[in-house]
């Protein structure tokens, strides 16, 4: 089944085309790549889907097209709503509450997830277990301001998964991290998919992003140029082009 | 947050403090009660400021909900004879109705617009209050009978309960659903948006509950002085006193607000039995000092030590 369905959206900035009738759909179950070249429009789409403003505070919601979640158009729903009916994301520069400790950014999100709809102990069960999950259950009682660089990433992406979302939106996790902790965190993202979450992934780390999608869709310039599983995206002429610039016959 | 405090203390020592509060007039004069009892009216006016606050939306026009509970109670008492009592609360929703109105249209409004919105609209209903002759009195104020056959220690004691009410309220709304979102909405609206939280339902929520009890603590001031003129409730120096009591103890805790307006009202007071001409002056260099060393308040060097401390000339001098 769709679990979400993207059609023909466009958003413009100022008369700049940042998205040009982009279409595409992820099953359930799936993970999604998707790729191109910084200011293809990879950012937006996410935000888009989000339904969360931009850091410089313009409309998250695009100029026209439809945006279909399970069925229904969400496309001009605020953000808290969407998050409701079950899309999380990760931010690509991480957003720890930092005067929070690492349980408490877990519990919080728990908090206000719809589905957790219990007492607080139970909260605080499910609260450990998804700090086990991405193991930072030896980390819970620390700031999260004191946490390094992966376990940050580890965070942002622990607090997306505790609003239990069908849909999860991961925003560059593996940047900044090294080959080991790539290695990882390709692991963990498969093991969220095995707990049946779909996951949509933007991501710069090539080696990764080929390792851990079903499905890879590539953007430049706001334009759809490929779309297809990993190996056939990287054979692509035109996503080649699009990295690496035309061949020129001298 | 609650995991990490440890609540039998803090209940506790919240219960010594009250102790303490509700026998010291045994051993002081009725000078000092009108003293305590103003610092606990400051007390639960500059809690119900945090509990704003906590959303990283700041009000200077504290001072028109104190003014509209005010007013609200002496019409009540005037035209309708009502119980203090109903006053009170109706004070405090008329209050909240007001605030719902001033929320709905300037809470989307971030940061400091938010703030001048307050202002000015504690300075239009200072115009009015002033204009207006019939129902409110126009300069020349509005009288109530007092409370109590305006008896000191019933006053007293009822501005105690009324101040540790609001210190209850605070505690129990920091550890609600309000408390939590307020402080993922401070931090990140976009984080609050992405785990599911309205920022601006939270925002009004939050502002309605420090209107109610801004109103409430107006309508028993009304009382308790038993004449007000304009000036006096809506006057900007309400609005700036609470706001600077709320950050010279800490703004965003509960007990920072309880330290800065008990500290700051009994420092007034001492200042201007001490200096006769221009102890607003000495009031204002303490105030500036207290925020130049100390960005966290009271309470950040109680709970962080030395890192609450701060030296505001390492940064130019580092720069020069």
């Amino acid at each position: 089944m769709e679990l979400l369905e993207v059609k023909n959206i466009t958003k413009t900035f100022k008369g700049l085309v940042a998205v040009n009738k982009v279409s595409f759909n992820i099953k359930e179950g799936e993970i999604v790549g998707l790729i191109g070249p910084n200011g293809a429009g990879k950012s937006t789409v996410f935000d888009m889907i989000t339904g969360i403003r931009p850091p410089d505070g313009s409309s998250p919601f695009p100029d026209s097209g439809d945006i279909i979640f399970k069925g229904k158009s969400i496309v001009k729903l605020p953000a808290y709503i969407r998050c409701n009916l079950g899309i999380g994301r990760t931010f690509q520069l991480t957003k720890p509450l930092r005067e929070m400790t690492v349980f408490e950014n877990v519990y919080v999100a728990l908090l206000f997830s719809k589905k957790s709809a219990g007492n607080r102990k139970n909260l605080s069960k499910t609260a450990k277990e998804i700090c086990e999950l991405v193991s930072l259950d030896r980390k819970m009682e620390e700031l999260a301001s004191n946490l390094t660089v992966p376990d940050r990433k580890k965070l942002e992406l622990a607090r997306a998964l505790a609003t239990q979302p069908e849909l999860l939106l991961l925003d560059e996790v593996m940047a900044g991290l090294n080959p080991s902790e790539v290695m990882e965190a390709c692991n963990l993202i498969k093991k969220i998919r095995d707990l049946g979450i779909t996951i949509l992934v933007v991501e710069h780390v090539m080696k990764a992003i080929m390792n851990i999608s079903d499905r890879i869709i590539v953007l430049d310039h706001g334009i759809k140029i490929a779309e297809g599983k990993p190996e056939e995206v990287v054979n692509n002429q035109k996503v080649i082009e699009a990295y690496l610039g035309e061949e020129k016959t001298v | 947050m609650m995991e990490r405090n440890n609540i039998k203390k803090i209940i506790l020592s919240w219960i010594i403090i009250f102790g303490i509060s509700a026998s010291i007039p045994l051993f002081i004069g009725s000078y000092y009660i009108h003293l305590a009892t103003s610092v606990f009216i400051y007390i639960a006016l500059t809690i119900a400021i945090g509990i704003l606050a906590k959303t990283g939306q700041v009000s200077i026009g504290q001072a028109a909900f104190f003014g509209i509970g005010a007013y609200t109670a002496a019409i009540f008492c005037k035209y309708f004879g009502s119980s203090p009592f109903v006053e009170f609360v109706l004070a405090g929703a008329v209050s909240s109705i007001f605030a719902l109105g001033l929320g709905a249209i300037t809470l989307r409004l971030k940061g400091i617009y938010f703030s001048i919105a307050t202002l000015s609209f504690a300075e239009t209903l200072l115009v009015i209050s002033n204009m207006e002759r019939k129902i409110l009195g126009g300069a020349t104020g509005i009288a109530v009978p007092p409370l109590f056959d305006n008896k000191i220690l019933p006053n007293y004691y009822l501005s105690l309960f009324l101040a540790f009410l609001t210190l209850i309220i605070a505690y129990f709304v920091s550890n609600s659903k309000i408390g939590f979102a307020s402080t993922v909405i401070r931090h990140d609206e976009r984080v609050a948006n992405s785990i599911g939280i309205n920022p601006t339902k939270y925002k009004i929520v939050a502002f309605l509950i420090s209107a109610f009890i801004t109103g409430v603590i107006g309508a028993y001031f009304m009382h308790y002085v038993t004449f007000i003129v304009p000036d006096e409730v809506f006057g900007l120096h309400i609005s700036v006193a609470i706001l600077a009591m709320a950050i010279f103890g800490g703004i965003y805790s509960v007990e920072g607000a309880f330290i800065g307006a008990a500290s700051l009202k009994i420092l007034e007071e001492y200042l201007r039995l001490k200096i006769r001409y221009g102890h607003m002056i000495g009031y204002g260099i303490i105030l500036i000092l207290a925020v130049l060393f100390m960005p966290n308040g009271v309470i950040g060097l109680l709970t962080k030590g030395r890192k609450g401390f701060r030296n505001p000339f390492k940064s130019i001098i580092k720069r020069s």
